[in-house]
């Protein structure tokens, strides 16, 4: 009874540990700004001057000239279409081999998994800005840029989608006395095909981004163009690009939106 | 008469010390239709799935048709698994897959790849798979996904496709355990009825001992990975089974409950109880 | 029906795996046609690539500890960007979430507007920035934190909604306010969902920052750049390697804590 005076507790464990993790952000906070060398007034300052730049400056947009970009936003377009298609085919591969579903060599296993994560783990940034310096400027470079990052994103996606369609499935087709090939075709790939559609659009509105960026260093379509405009101080014309490049995205999302509703 | 399938010293181990299966003898005539009873976790489907090899056995002899299961691998395992027809619990259909065509899967040991891929199987092979639709009344379905079928009707399909195999022996690992008591009722039907017609020799395994009682020819009783009891069904007394399901009798009478409100209920279905099944199931 | 053909695929369902395939090779070759790559100037260059992936096999060891020391400084702009952009993205979510919005027209306009953001992609964000405010690490920070509470704008959002009406209901009937709403009722509701999103983020977030340097952020990006700027092989592969290896590490890294949080323990 006398318990009751005391202070009723709204959690029963003690709540250190929120506690601690809080002081643990609070303290890399706290590193970050310091290391960065970052004064707080020009952290707090930064947005509203940056928003306060961008509407004297690059405002108003400048859509004169969007009929000279039609050519790079094709080649954007077309740079992530040729890469989707190219690599959802490897990835399939590898994601095949990845699975444990459908490769038994735990060797190869390893081996595939480490080569998608190499791929995945590099930014595409810089796997354009390594590709230009081995091959050199140019459109081919932007699609293997764009392909080698894709496969690391659909190798993954596969394989884990791969790995879950059951077992159990796959175990008729075996006491069937089908082989290797049959279980893959009759058994795995008709359970697969709405995983496929859906990671293969996504990664196409993904390859659109990218491949609009990688004009910056140097791999082809629009990006370079907004790289080009800045430096020049056509702001206006820059964010003209800029809204082209919205357009295109946002479009990209509804087609593959509608596309996911209608195919699966 | 020589047995169709012939199993020694049958031990299966799991891990380090798990002994699924303790040492199973036991020998199988054509013909026969035996039914494995016993609790969950007593090994019946490990047991099963030892005899096409689906799990390998640790230790133990296999003679199937007069061939030695037990060394087969690759295409020769794949022809001998081809003689053997099995049906699973869950169906394991391929779900995005017409009818037919996961009837047909059951043909797949004797059509090459590159035809498989196509749909171009032999004509009699289709004209059968239609026929043993027909059968089990499911002929209005061939062109619908398996997945938008009933559970009952599923593993209506998963038995023409065993039986499209042609095979010697017909495996069956709990094959009404997912379904309601109707279906239930229809399917055990049409796999004896389908089994007698083709003079096939079928194990199946069954939690439910009504069931067992009803339609087996054998029994036999698995108790932790041993045969406890092998005999004719009327052999089978109340003691037996009590001994079976000893310290797991909440399961035997809970099942037994279910399967006796199934019985009944089927009873009134009467003629719906034919070969050709109800449709709605 | 007895010697007649039996289909195994109903006709319907040929008819749209052809037209099926038939769209999607057009597609490819229009868009081949489109690009309209330069194969023969391709592969004369790729005679000179075994030379330069050989010159690549090496690696420069002196310039690891600077590589470290900027790698910390991607890591930090990454950070620091990812708290703002949480702290202001769960206030943005529950004003925008359809189901605890104020108002619908606000809800409309965060929505909107955060698309839009959302579709610039980060390194055209950085080139506005470094426009406006100069290279340097804050012009880094500004421009990741677009990106940053745009993405996280929209996978919270989706969070709040998941959680339907019925606390909001069940809390408003004991008289509950908007913000008592939110912070009693939704915010422990979908704080697991929101660690799971932020774990995410942040390994985008790290990629973004490294990303940065190619357009002159600070950061290990930089030091890269400048690598092959100078076309120094030994440094280019062993930065590289620095960055895959710290990308693998944060992988794992989210990867537990992503299974920490959904398979309980809380």
């Amino acid at each position: 009874m006398s318990n009751l005076n005391q202070k009723i507790k709204l959690d029963q464990e003690d709540s250190k540990k929120p506690l601690l993790i809080a002081a643990l952000i609070c303290a890399t906070i706290l590193f970050s700004v310091i290391y960065l060398k970052i004064s707080m007034i020009d952290m707090m300052m930064g947005l509203p001057n940056f928003i306060l730049f961008f509407f004297q400056n690059f405002f108003p947009p400048s859509l004169e000239n969007v009929q000279q970009y039609i050519p790079a936003v094709l080649d954007t377009i077309g740079y992530a279409v040729i890469a989707t298609f190219l690599s959802s085919i490897l990835a399939l591969i590898l994601g095949i081999l990845i699975s444990e579903n459908t490769n038994k060599f735990k060797s190869i296993r390893m081996i595939c998994r480490a080569l998608v994560s190499v791929m995945r783990n590099i930014p595409f940034v810089i796997w354009g800005a390594l590709l230009v310096y081995i091959f050199g400027l140019g459109g081919i470079v932007g699609v293997l840029a764009l392909i080698f990052v894709t496969i690391g994103f659909l190798g993954k996606s596969y394989a884990e989608s791969i790995d879950e369609i059951s077992g159990e499935k796959l175990e008729a087709l075996r006491a069937n006395g089908a082989s290797y090939f049959q279980i893959l075709l009759h058994g795995v790939l008709p359970q697969f095909v709405p995983s496929w559609i859906n990671w293969t659009l996504f990664s196409f509105e993904i390859n659109v981004r990218a491949s609009v960026v990688l004009g910056l260093v140097g791999a082809g379509g629009i990006g370079v163009l907004i790289d080009t405009n800045i430096n020049l101080f056509n702001y206006g014309e820059a964010l003209g690009i800029i809204i082209v490049i919205v357009s295109i995205i946002l479009l990209t999302e509804f087609v593959t939106n509608t596309l996911r509703k209608k195919l699966i | 008469m020589e047995p169709l399938l012939s199993i020694k010293d049958l031990v299966k181990v799991y891990g380090k010390s798990t002994r699924a299966l303790n040492g199973i003898s036991i020998d199988f005539y054509p013909g026969e239709f035996i039914v494995v009873i016993g609790p969950s976790g007593a090994g019946k489907s490990t047991f099963i799935r030892c005899i096409n090899r689906l799990i390998d056995s640790t230790e133990g002899n296999l003679v199937f048709d007069g061939d030695n299961l037990e060394k087969a691998s690759g295409s020769k395992l794949r022809k001998e698994r081809s003689k053997i027809g099995m049906i699973f619990q869950h169906y394991n259909l391929i779900g995005r897959t017409n009818v037919i065509k996961n009837v047909l899967h059951g043909r797949l040991h004797d059509t090459p790849l590159y035809k498989s891929i196509f749909g171009f199987f032999k004509h009699e092979d289709k004209k059968e798979a239609v026929e043993l639709l027909e059968k089990v009344g499911l002929k209005d379905q061939i062109y619908k996904r398996a997945d938008e079928l009933s559970g009952g009707q599923m593993q209506r399909v998963g038995i023409c496709r065993a039986l499209l195999q042609r095979p010697k022996l017909l495996l069956a690992d709990e094959p009404i355990a997912s379904l309601d008591p109707i279906s239930a009722n229809i399917v055990m039907e049409q796999l004896h009825n389908i089994s007698k017609e083709k003079k096939l020799t079928c194990i199946v395994n069954l939690h439910q001992v009504d069931y067992a009682k009803k339609y087996a020819s054998r029994i036999v009783g698995i108790k932790k990975g041993r045969v406890v009891f092998d005999g004719k069904p009327a052999e089978l007394s109340d003691k037996i089974i009590r001994s079976i399901y000893e310290g797991k009798e909440s399961q035997m009478t809970l099942q037994n409950d279910a399967a006796q409100t199934g019985i009944s209920t089927g009873v009134k279905e009467g003629p719906a109880l034919q070969l050709t099944g109800g449709q709605k199931a | 029906m007895e010697m007649n053909y039996i289909r195994v695929t109903s006709k319907g369902s040929i008819w749209k795996m052809i037209l099926l395939v038939a769209a999607l090779v057009s597609i490819f070759v229009l868009a081949a046609m489109l690009i309209n790559l330069n194969l023969e100037q391709f592969f004369a260059r790729l005679e000179n690539v075994p030379g330069v992936l050989n010159s690549m096999m090496a690696i420069d060891a002196s310039i690891i500890p600077a590589a470290l020391l900027e790698l910390v400084t991607s890591l930090s702009l990454a950070f620091l960007a990812l708290v703002v952009g949480v702290f202001l993205a769960i206030i943005l979510s529950f004003l925008a979430a359809s189901n605890i919005t104020p108002n619908n027209f606000l809800s409309s306009f965060i929505k909107g507007s955060f698309a839009v953001i959302r579709s610039i992609p980060s390194l055209v964000w950085g080139l506005m920035v470094i426009a406006s405010l100069g290279f340097g690490n804050t012009s880094g920070f500004i421009a990741m934190l677009f990106s940053a509470i745009a993405y996280l704008v929209k996978m919270f959002t989706g969070s709040i909604e998941d959680a339907g009406y019925d606390v909001i209901e069940a809390m408003r009937s004991t008289g509950a306010s908007w913000f008592n709403i939110v912070y009693h009722g939704l915010l422990p509701l979908c704080i697991t969902s929101f660690v799971a999103w932020i774990t995410v983020r942040f390994e985008g977030n790290i990629s973004e920052s490294i990303s940065l340097g190619i357009i002159g952020v600070g950061g290990i990006g930089l030091l890269l750049t400048q690598a092959i700027g100078t076309y120094n092989y030994a440094q280019t592969t062993t930065i590289v390697i620095i960055i895959c290896s710290f990308m693998l590490i944060i992988e794992f890294l989210m990867t537990r804590i992503k299974s920490k949080i959904t398979h309980g323990s809380r």
